[in-house]
């Protein structure tokens, strides 16, 4: 070992003191506060990153161990253990975000990466432009992903449909606009019945039956079912001890069923009931029940007006998948009122500006670029077998 | 309407087109084992798009969902070697591979509701997943490749290597394009593209994997058997993302990333 070149060994044993020295690095200052980073800091330690960067490339031939990372055989054992702490996350609950030799081995990673790309760019050829994608793609993203990170602002802010504009988010903290909710809207599934055995769900196939507009037939493990009445928005009605139609808030779904199964028949109300009322099964002589799902939602919107400093204003639709962009910052639909279900007058919403998503993504196409030059040299190589 | 009822009554004639076809393959009847191959995929896809359009939404949610689409795309995996490199047994494998997927299907679906949560009703769901099915049949051929290589041992030759490099070049590029789209998606309906979720976490170890392969193979193309175990270990990773997630309890109530229960 240690003689030149160096292989697989030597940048095993870095690996390995890169680890040993995190470790120290965490027992003298614990985790790693990753909002130290935030702007400027994180434009100064990525100019005097790449500094030292450039520097290694330029001095690697006074200084071995630059030469040596810019080769294959350092990439793979800084590859590896980069595998083997982030097996750590994936099998343990431990938050390695700010651990030391976590955040030092990709460090070292990136390091590699960026080295092999400046190497490229120093001697540029045309047929380097896959290997850059590829390469400098990555080391944008984690670069800029990272020392990004602590530039995020995040606010979440609740709001009360028909209230005034909120100028401040949960935690009390100023907002970048004032918010209004006009309306919030939950489309939920048609209710399903279910098959439940002691706490759980019963394991036969047909365990579900989804009560839609105009299904009236089904089987519930074995047993045939047939809807008589289904009321979207019903009360609890304490004398029949059944549910009637009752368009209010509060109401719940109810659906009065008969299952039939060997010559006994049963009939009884399902309901999932809701804050206001209870909920309904009916239990099976073979020590079964029939009970309603918790619906599913469909779809939760908010329709919103956004006020910015000088007083122009917004209007936008929130939807899960489908955020609103104002001044830069991007609005979530993230919750309501659980509760309440589908009379929920509340919509939890999150604003969020992450100021180096521009180069995050530069780094993200510049992958998926350097993802399709890879089939193109695949078959490539393909055809060059064909031709020898 | 087409439904998980009808499967039997797609998935057979499949499997024995396919069977069928690999039977050809080994009696070197090569227009044959294409076509009937060829056939057995047109009938599944049938199946496929036939569940799309009665369910109103992509079938990728449940396991079964997406089990079916890598039983497949294992044949049209298989079909790609088989039409460059005429290897009689790949369509053998990659048969074997999708009989074995559908069978799991047929005799435990997990394949219950219609219901497409908010969170997956994005333009990116069908690519991300579709994507990421291709990738792992690629993928899962490769390690059947490897597997097959470490057996046959110091008498495989280079050319049967570079079938595994291809394997792995075209996996990783459609792996990358998933993992891609999952975080230009994550940022649209979580705000942020990545947020080292369980199953983001084993899809980086499975990503960095085979990138650990493919840079072992460039820089030291004599470690072969070094490089098989580093892809059948890949292809370990590549299980604990795709369902394993589901069963470590690490995992349990962490992830975003569950949506069938």
């Amino acid at each position: 070992m240690w003689t030149k070149p160096w292989k697989y060994a030597e940048g095993f044993v870095i690996g390995a003191g890169i680890v040993t020295i995190g470790g120290v690095l965490q027992l003298i200052f614990g985790q790693i506060d990753w909002n130290a980073f935030a702007w400027p800091v994180n434009a100064i330690v990525l100019v005097l990153y790449l500094t030292a960067l450039i520097g290694l490339y330029i001095f690697r031939k006074d200084f071995y161990p630059a030469e040596w990372m810019m080769h294959f055989k350092a990439a793979l054992p800084a590859i590896a253990w980069c595998i083997a702490l982030t097996l750590v996350i994936g099998l343990t609950t431990w938050n390695l975000l700010g651990f030391w030799p976590f955040v030092l081995v990709y460090f070292w990673m990136t390091s590699i990466i960026g080295l092999a790309c400046i190497g490229r760019i120093a001697r540029f050829r045309i047929k380097d432009i896959p290997f850059l994608l590829n390469h400098l793609g990555l080391f944008l993203a984690l670069v800029a992903g990272t020392l990004g990170n602590a530039d995020i602002r995040k606010h979440d802010v609740t709001l009360v449909e028909g209230s005034e504009p909120i100028m401040q988010g949960s935690m009390g903290e100023p907002l970048p606009v004032a918010l209004q909710l006009h309306s919030f809207t939950l489309e939920q599934y048609p209710p399903k019945l279910m098959l439940t055995e002691g706490e759980g769900i019963s394991k036969d196939a047909d365990a579900f039956l989804s009560v839609e507009n105009g299904t009236l037939e089904g089987t519930l493990g074995g047993w045939d079912i047939r809807i008589l009445q289904n009321i979207p928005c019903a009360s609890k009605d304490s004398l029949s001890d059944g549910y009637k139609a009752w368009i209010h808030e509060g109401g719940c779904c109810a659906v009065e069923v008969e299952a039939q199964k060997d010559g006994t028949i049963l009939t009884g109300w399902v309901s999932g009931g809701s804050i206001m009322f209870p909920s309904g099964k009916i239990d099976l002589p073979d020590g079964r029940s029939i009970a309603m799902a918790v619906r599913e939602p469909k779809r939760y919107a908010s329709e919103i007006s956004a006020f910015r400093a000088d007083g122009s204003r917004i209007d936008g639709t929130v939807e899960v998948n489908k955020p609103v962009k104002v001044n830069g910052w991007k609005i979530y639909q993230v919750d309501y009122d659980r509760a309440h279900g589908q009379w929920s007058n509340i919509s939890i919403l999150q604003l969020v500006k992450d100021p180096w998503l521009p180069f995050v993504y530069s780094g993200i196409f510049m992958l998926l670029a350097g993802a399709v030059c890879n089939f193109w040299t695949a078959a490539r190589k393909k055809d060059e077998e064909e031709d020898a | 309407m087409i439904s998980w009822n009808m499967f039997t009554w797609f998935a057979v004639p499949a499997a024995i087109l396919w069977i069928a076809g690999a039977a050809a393959a080994w009696k070197d009847r090569r227009k044959l084992a294409s076509a009937l191959t060829l056939t057995g995929i047109a009938v599944f896809l049938a199946f496929i798009l036939g569940m799309w359009v009665s369910l109103e939404r992509p079938p990728l949610r449940t396991m079964g969902e997406t089990r079916l689409w890598y039983a497949f795309f294992l044949p049209v995996a298989g079909m790609l070697v088989y039409s460059k490199w005429k290897y009689k047994w790949i369509l053998s494998f990659s048969t074997m591979m999708a009989v074995m997927f559908t069978c799991i299907n047929i005799f435990k679906p997990e394949i219950h509701s219609k219901a497409l949560m908010p969170a997956l009703q994005s333009p990116w769901f069908a690519p991300h997943v579709i994507v990421y099915m291709f990738a792992y049949a690629l993928l899962g051929a490769a390690t059947v490749m490897a597997v097959y290589l470490l057996v046959k041992g110091s008498k495989a030759q280079d050319r049967e290597y570079e079938i595994c490099d291809n394997l792995v070049y075209v996996g990783l590029a459609f792996m990358t394009f998933g993992m891609l789209f999952g975080a230009l998606w994550a940022k649209e309906a979580w705000g942020h593209y990545w947020t080292w979720d369980p199953k983001e976490t084993w899809a980086a170890i499975t990503w960095l994997s085979y990138l650990g392969y493919i840079h072992l193979r460039l820089a030291s193309p004599k470690e072969k058997k070094t490089a098989l175990w580093v892809l059948v270990f890949s292809f370990v990773c590549l299980q604990m993302c795709w369902w394993g997630v589901n069963y470590l309890p690490s995992a349990q109530g962490r992830s975003a990333h569950t949506y069938s229960k």
